[in-house]
């Protein structure tokens, strides 16, 4: 499952996860017909909207292919928001990436053939929609067992980028002062890229390291795990 | 576009007080995250356990008030009923009108529920001079301010701000000292316990097997408020209850941690009815009032288990969104995360379902409640019942595909229009980077038609821990744990020998002096600097000592004087809280621990506030 964001502006991040998938031995399939998970009119209140975008979504992917999502949030919508939209139907089994990679195929470590080392230092921003899918460190764990990738620390790791979906547009002024707060601990870190397993805090956070003409790069976890891959 | 009420409540919040908001509680919240494996063997468990008894409460609410009623009248504590806060007003005014007709002060612990009734206004109104004396909800009180945290009320003020009050209030010379500032509120606040006739309190939890109600704090001011007075009065609201008194060995130090890192509050009073006839001192009339005030409705709505909440503050402290507005921005008493649920499902979505769309969804409120309250899911259901905009039309594309790819591709070329307008307001847009997933899909040679993946068994969560055995149960080992907890809580322990070179006067308990031989003593126990109590026994884990009231037995001896020295048998002591909970009498009693403390003046931590700042364990 491609996210709305990946498909309209990101698509690197769509192909990085394909490549991930496909180094650690998954046949990938795409379905042209996918649209979104239904998680904006979900959140924003107008369930019906939501149930209707969810079902087609649901049947969509019915079948016991797993379905993969480079984003927790889209996965915690498909796992526990079917769960409240759509009560007793049938729901794809849906998994975010590193979570696929570490919990269902028993990756350890990444890449799974030695490839060069990396020499790249990095500040890793949990995506809030893991604490739903009880992710814990479990993007940190697999990303610490990269070669030459450093992991630096920050402060105040468990706080939100203020991202928040329709929040980040309905709550501006709200969402903005969170996420330099944010901003500010991960500079701090010393590091040039925040690297996170969602698409929505990435934009958030460039839309603001742009404006503020910060020093940082963003980049997702798939394509980091992509890039560790030996060509 | 219209700006939502909380953005609008927050545009004018200097940014000295976002600072020194989200300072407080980042402070706190790595504070609980400290203290809770260290209280409890198995944090998850013990989450888990108190969200089922509270869950057991709310299933059984009518059947446990009844029981609570009855145990609080054979105890002799007055139970009132207040449907609304118009009611709980009324109640509590003519309650102190039969007690104080010529009015006069009416002293205030800190407490959630009289702030939801407007209590102070109406008191005021009725011709009695309500005083808080929480320091922090004191300076709310001067301020003419709201308390903007439900645990912390001015965590939104600075020491400087609170520097100002005091000199403005004419409270003693100019300081930015925590410490001295401390002391002028001490010293201001000494006359009013003196001479209120009326004490007002909340209730943290009130068991309804022995209708004891539990009172917890640090600074010594609530026990000061529903000591000293004739009369208290305390007001609860209906779903505190617990069943028994061993279930507070679970939740005071869930609380205590959820709330400040502490393993116990300093204080936990536990109030079993007035003053005994036997006993020097104490109220005459305890009256308990509970409040309904919507309570009802939301236990029968879906809604029902934000009624869970035991008011700890920690969703508060983590939650980003307060972290940026701070409380006044939610424009009701209990703000936060359990505000946006509480107060819409108290007071309908009409007035307050957008405080449901103040959140970014991050969960992070949900991960440190200690009962477990689904906050986001319920942030959800009040937004799918609040009406907000259609996305009928979104759904309409996202049901067509073809619809769908050509708006998408449209999207990043539209900052001007729709939402994207609004992001852009305080960042770049965001651009399409890179190439298009779905081209670059489409130009890869036909896939192979899936297969499934072979899976792997999931991974187990990690099972709860066991819990530890006691298992030094020898006496010494005991003391030895003891003395360590007290000791970090600046507390210590002398020999007799040593106290003789401590200043009176004394004020000494009738029980105490049998003990030992004491000179310059004192008959006014507010004039002593040394007060002397014999306790029930010690708790080691917690570096607490049980005192409870009796013939002989004063409760003011321990609160009134500077320094506090208490007397314990040295067989008497006990491993666990839950132990000590056990040894406790059937009369008013307090678990002690350490000594009186505030940290409401910029995060200082400053002791002997209220209660004594010095406190001396003598083994006997
Ligand atoms: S909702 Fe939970 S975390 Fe928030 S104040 Fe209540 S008990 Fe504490």
């Amino acid at each position: 499952m491609l996210t709305c964001l990946c498909d309209a502006f990101a698509g690197e991040v769509g192909i990085a996860a394909v490549r991930v998938l496909e180094a650690a031995g998954c046949d990938v399939e795409f379905l042209d017909a996918q649209t979104c998970c239904g998680q904006p009119p979900f959140n924003s209140g107008d369930w019906d909207a939501a149930r209707t975008v969810a079902r087609r979504t649901a049947a969509l992917f019915q079948g016991d292919v797993p379905v993969v999502a480079p984003s927790s949030s889209c996965t915690a919508m498909m796992r526990e928001g079917y769960a409240m939209l759509l009560p007793g139907e049938s729901t794809p089994s849906t998994f975010e990436l590193v979570e696929f990679l570490v919990r269902e195929l028993g990756v350890t470590a990444w890449p799974p053939s030695p490839g060069p080392a990396m020499e790249r230092s990095i500040a890793f921003h949990r995506a809030c929609h893991g604490r739903g899918l009880h992710l814990g460190d479990l993007h940190e764990q697999l990303l610490s067992t990269v070669p030459g990738l450093q992991m630096l620390p920050f402060a105040q790791v468990e706080q939100c980028c203020g991202f928040g979906g329709a929040f980040a547009a309905t709550h501006g002024p709200i969402s903005a002062g969170i996420g330099m707060e944010k901003l500010e601990h991960l500079l701090a870190s010393g590091a040039d890229t925040v690297v996170s397993g969602d698409m929505g805090c990435l934009l958030h956070l460039r839309g603001l390291i742009e404006r503020h003409g910060l020093a940082m790069r963003t980049q997702h976890v798939a394509q980091i795990l992509a890039e560790a891959v030996p060509q | 576009m219209k700006r939502p009420p909380i953005v609008e409540a927050s545009a004018e919040m200097p940014t000295s007080t976002r600072r020194a908001v989200g300072k407080s509680a980042a402070h706190y919240t790595a504070a609980r995250v400290g203290a809770l494996p260290s209280v409890f063997d198995d944090p998850e468990a013990a989450r888990t356990r108190a969200a089922e008894i509270k869950q057991g409460v709310l299933d059984h609410l009518p059947d446990l008030l009844e029981q609570l009623e009855a145990a609080c009248i054979a105890s002799g504590i007055r139970v009132h009923h207040a449907q609304d806060a118009a009611e709980a007003r009324r109640l509590v005014i003519e309650i102190c009108r039969a007690a104080s007709p010529a009015g006069g002060v009416v002293a205030k612990a800190k407490s959630m529920a009289t702030e939801e009734i407007g209590l102070n206004a109406a008191l005021e109104e009725a011709g009695f001079e309500p005083v808080e004396t929480d320091l922090g909800e004191f300076v709310v009180q001067i301020d003419h301010d709201h308390p903007s945290h439900i645990v912390a009320p001015i965590i939104h003020k600075t020491k400087e701000d609170v520097a100002r009050s005091f000199a403005r209030e004419g409270l003693g010379e100019y300081t930015e000292d925590p410490e001295a500032l401390t002391k002028q509120a001490r010293a201001h606040l000494r006359g009013k316990f003196r001479s209120a006739a009326i004490g007002v309190s909340g209730v943290n939890f009130a068991i309804a097997e022995t209708g004891r109600l539990a009172l917890v704090e640090n600074e010594g001011n609530n026990r000061l408020s529903t000591t000293a007075p004739d009369v208290h009065i305390a007001v609860m609201g209906i779903e505190k209850i617990l069943p028994t008194e061993e279930d507070l060995a679970l939740f005071l130090p869930l609380l205590a941690a959820s709330a400040t890192g502490q393993s116990i509050t300093t204080y936990v009073h536990f109030v079993s009815g007035p003053k005994r006839g036997d006993e020097p001192d104490g109220p005459r009339e305890v009256h308990l009032v509970l409040l309904d005030n919507g309570r009802s409705k939301v236990l029968a709505g879906p809604y029902q288990r934000i009624l869970l909440c035991i008011r700890c503050g920690a969703c508060l402290n983590v939650c980003p969104v307060y972290r940026q507005v701070s409380g006044h921005a939610y424009g009701h008493v209990y703000p936060g995360p359990l505000g946006a649920v509480l107060v819409p499902a108290m007071e309908g979505v009409e007035q307050f379902g957008h405080l449901a769309k103040a959140s970014s969804l991050c969960g992070a409120c949900e991960e440190v409640c200690p009962v477990k309250i689904p906050i986001p899911e319920m942030l959800l259901r009040l937004r799918a019942e609040s009406k907000g905009d259609s996305w009928a039309a979104f759904a309409a594309g996202a049901t067509h595909p073809s619809l769908w790819r050509s708006g998408l591709r449209l999207l990043p070329m539209a900052p001007k229009v729709g939402p994207l307008k609004a992001w852009s307001e305080f960042r770049e847009p965001p651009r399409r980077e890179g190439r298009e997933f779905r081209k670059w899909w489409h130009s890869r040679s036909p896939v192979t038609p899936a297969r499934s993946v072979e899976r792997e068994p999931s991974v187990e969560h990690a099972a709860p821990r066991e819990s530890q055995q006691e298992g030094a149960s020898d006496a010494e080992a005991l003391w030895a744990r003891f003395q360590a907890q007290l000791e970090k809580l600046q507390g210590r322990i002398a020999s007799l020998k040593e106290l003789e070179r401590l200043a009176g006067p004394w004020w000494v308990d009738g029980d105490a002096a049998e003990r030992c031989p004491w000179t310059s003593t004192t008959d006014d126990v507010w004039e002593a600097n040394v007060g002397v109590s014999l306790a029930v026994c010690a708790i080691a884990e917690t570096g607490s000592v049980v005192l409870e009231s009796g013939p002989a037995k004063t409760r003011l001896g321990a609160l009134a004087p500077p320094v506090h020295v208490i007397l314990v048998p040295q067989a008497q002591i006990v491993a666990t809280l839950a132990e000590g909970i056990a040894r406790m009498s059937a009369r008013t009693s307090v678990i002690a621990t350490g000594p009186s403390r505030t940290a409401d003046i910029g995060g200082h931590l400053i002791r002997g506030v209220h209660g004594p700042g010095e406190v001396i364990v003598v083994r006997i």
